[in-house]
């Protein structure tokens, strides 16, 4: 992009921001974007990184844009989908049980959110099972930053039958309508009189200590809306669509090569942020991913076999990682989503790659295509620009 | 499988025995940083681990202008040691930034050195520092300076019966300048790609004596005794600088490997002498300024 713009003889930010998409637009592979703040992202990055201030010798700005599923993404066969059971213990315990797995993404935690939300119970009150394969119903997998969307939203279908379930026991104790009852923080009152309720466990209770006692356990499926991509590659695989802009300053070492990335300005359309600690911590630890990938990462093959230990293939650790990684979060609340949240986690590497590339474009003048962008490479290619190789 | 007879030695009398009995048989274990590598990948072919963990060597002592520091000294201890950083406030930093918190725990600065591992903190400094280590076997006990330890990749030249209980640092001159750069262009936290020390006195405005050590650039920390000459009563000015920085470019023996080819190796030698040697002159100060 920053190539073509400097081709045609625009600035860098110009060509991103004549070139963005809105919402309602369709792309070329037919994707339907609905909820969409590539601007305010873009504007945002820029805003942040202030791009046109002088800057020493050796220093460089650069940003990339991305697009990407936020809302699962149908590549797998007929299935995109997720189950989830929700159980009411006779001691007001809501027990999930759903195929969405924790990988440390922080899926457990934003599960047991949007089942505390959905049922009205405390969040202390929810447990969660999303690790024992004999228990759990079917789901895709956590990949594809569908666990919160999909996952999600299979809670939230289950926690919404549940809570009609429990409205039904608890308006039969209270002698009401079921449209009359209020159930947050773990009691079920009436509405106008919160000094006639009663808790979710007396309610679960009730509904297993009768004639004819029934459990309070609910199922959901959910499946996004979506297609499968015919041949030709085209068809709206993502229920929504994520969004963002990185922005990198850069300092580089002209005699070494060597590069330190010294700020990440990370601005993402995520919906919403149903956790915003937790999606900022998906986006750092995106941002290190991509910084590997763009500076450190290096598969190589000895005698046929690939590196075996991470003495030889380093990833970035804490020292490698920029101290300033400044994330945006951007709230378009997709009707879709579970309480509008989009997918958050691959789209906090994509980014990471181009911004620095480009930034080390901007800082030394030279172009590095074949990643990582070591130094020796950089060394390498600052050489061949001066004809000294 | 074969058994492995783990010797613990009260006294360094009882080590040098044990090591006298069994020869090449036996190996000695310090922290068992490096030992244990060995062992995970099968490398160790010998019948006696014969470990120091019971013998107490990690005093630490400061006399006539000499650190004198016991061979079982952690890393982490020297880092911490408050005549260390009085004294040698350098070689706490370097030893700093070896491995990790956990290494360097454990591992130990006698261990460190026979190990003789080339890509390596600490040799390259203490050699520049004229650092000696005290070795001790049942024939006695002798002195090897750090610049005559090392015979090449992961080997010493002590004898399979000797064992490293001292290691004795000189204070450099307090006016002396101290520059040590750790090169690692993969990842900030790695195994020194190149480790350049330098060691500047002045007098009279000029240099009154100058030593580089180029580590980690081929089998043994490079130093080049001829070429530093070439300083002394000169003022470090950029051609006297890159004259002696090319020598050390050309010198070293670097391999390519994952981290770096040879020829990029060599260029960043010549970078890291002229850059480690700057900032020792900038930070010396003249005994007559």
């Amino acid at each position: 992009m920053d190539e073509a713009a400097a081709e045609i003889g625009l600035d860098p930010f110009e060509i991103r921001r004549r070139n963005l998409y809105s919402p309602g637009d369709v792309s070329s592979l037919a994707f339907r974007f609905g909820t969409c703040a590539q601007r305010e992202c873009l504007e945002a990055v820029i805003a942040a990184l202030k791009p046109h201030e002088k800057r020493p010798r050796g220093r460089g700005v650069g940003i990339a844009g991305l697009f990407g599923p936020g809302g699962g993404t149908r590549v797998h066969g007929n299935s995109d989908g997720c189950g989830a059971i929700l159980k009411l213990e006779d001691d007001g315990t809501l027990q999930v049980i759903t195929g969405g797995q924790e990988i440390g993404q922080g899926g457990t935690t934003i599960i047991a959110q949007i089942a505390a939300e959905t049922v009205g119970v405390p969040y202390s009150g929810v447990r969660v099972e999303n690790s024992d394969t004999n228990l759990m119903p079917w789901d895709l997998g956590t990949h594809g930053s569908r666990n919160t969307f999909v996952a999600g939203n299979a809670v939230v279908g289950a926690g919404r039958k549940l809570r009609r379930r429990i409205a039904e026991v608890a308006a039969e104790l209270l002698e009401t309508s079921v449209d009359d009852l209020v159930i947050a923080g773990g009691r079920v009152s009436v509405h106008g009189a919160p000094h006639r309720g009663v808790t979710i466990a007396e309610v679960a209770r009730a509904a297993h200590y009768r004639n004819n006692g029934s459990l309070l356990i609910v199922e959901h499926f959910y499946d996004p809306p979506t297609e499968e991509p015919g041949p030709d590659g085209k068809g709206n695989k993502s229920a929504a669509y994520a969004f963002g802009f990185h922005g990198a300053e850069v300092e580089v070492d002209e005699q070494t090569g060597e590069v330190k990335v010294l700020r990440l300005v990370a601005a993402h359309d995520i919906g919403r942020a149903i956790n915003p600690k937790g999606v900022e911590g998906q986006v750092e630890g995106g941002v290190a991913q991509g910084l590997g990938f763009a500076l450190i990462e290096n598969m190589f093959a000895d005698d046929g076999t690939l590196m075996s230990n991470l003495q030889d293939y380093k990833i970035p650790v804490a020292l490698d990682v920029p101290e300033a990684i400044e994330t945006i979060l951007v709230e378009t609340r997709d009707p879709e989503g579970p309480y509008g949240a989009k997918g958050v986690a691959e789209p906090g590497i994509i980014p990471v790659a181009p911004a620095i590339v480009n930034a080390i474009a901007d800082a030394v003048g030279v172009r590095i295509r074949d990643l990582p962008a070591t130094p020796e490479k950089i060394v390498g290619a600052l050489a061949a620009r001066d004809g000294r190789r | 499988m074969k058994t492995l007879a783990y010797h613990r030695p009260a006294t360094t009398e009882e080590a040098c025995a044990l090591l006298a009995t069994f020869g090449g048989r036996a190996r000695v274990m310090a922290g068992g940083t490096a030992v244990s590598i060995l062992m995970k990948e099968g490398l160790l072919d010998i019948d006696h681990l014969v470990s120091l963990e019971r013998i107490p060597l990690d005093a630490v002592t400061w006399g006539g202008g000499t650190l004198t520091i016991g061979a079982m000294a952690t890393h982490q201890a020297l880092v911490e040691h408050p005549l260390v950083r009085a004294h040698v406030p350098m070689l706490a930093d370097v030893l700093a930034q070896v491995a990790s918190r956990r290494v360097r725990n454990v591992a130990t600065i006698g261990g460190n050195l026979c190990w003789a591992e080339a890509a390596s903190d600490p040799p390259g400094l203490l050699m520049a520092l004229d650092a000696r280590v005290v070795a001790e076997s049942v024939r006695g006990r002798r002195e090897i300076a750090v610049r005559d330890l090392f015979e090449d990749y992961f080997t010493t030249t002590l004898a399979h019966d000797e064992i490293v209980t001292q290691v004795q640092v000189p204070a450099p001159a307090a006016a002396a300048g101290l520059s040590y750069l750790k090169f690692t262009p993969q990842s900030k936290a790695d195994k020194p790609v190149l480790a350049v020390t330098a060691l500047v006195r002045r007098r009279d405005g000029g240099c009154e004596n100058a030593v580089v050590v180029v580590g980690a650039a081929g089998p043994t920390p490079l130093g080049l005794p001829d070429a530093d000459a070439l300083l002394r009563g000169q003022r470090l000015d950029e051609p006297a600088i890159e004259r002696v920085a090319a020598r050390y470019a050309e010198a070293a023996r670097p391999v390519s490997d994952t981290r770096g080819s040879e020829a990029y190796k060599r260029q960043m030698i010549r970078v890291l002498v002229g850059r480690a040697l700057r900032e020792a002159w900038a930070r010396a100060r003249s005994t007559y300024e």
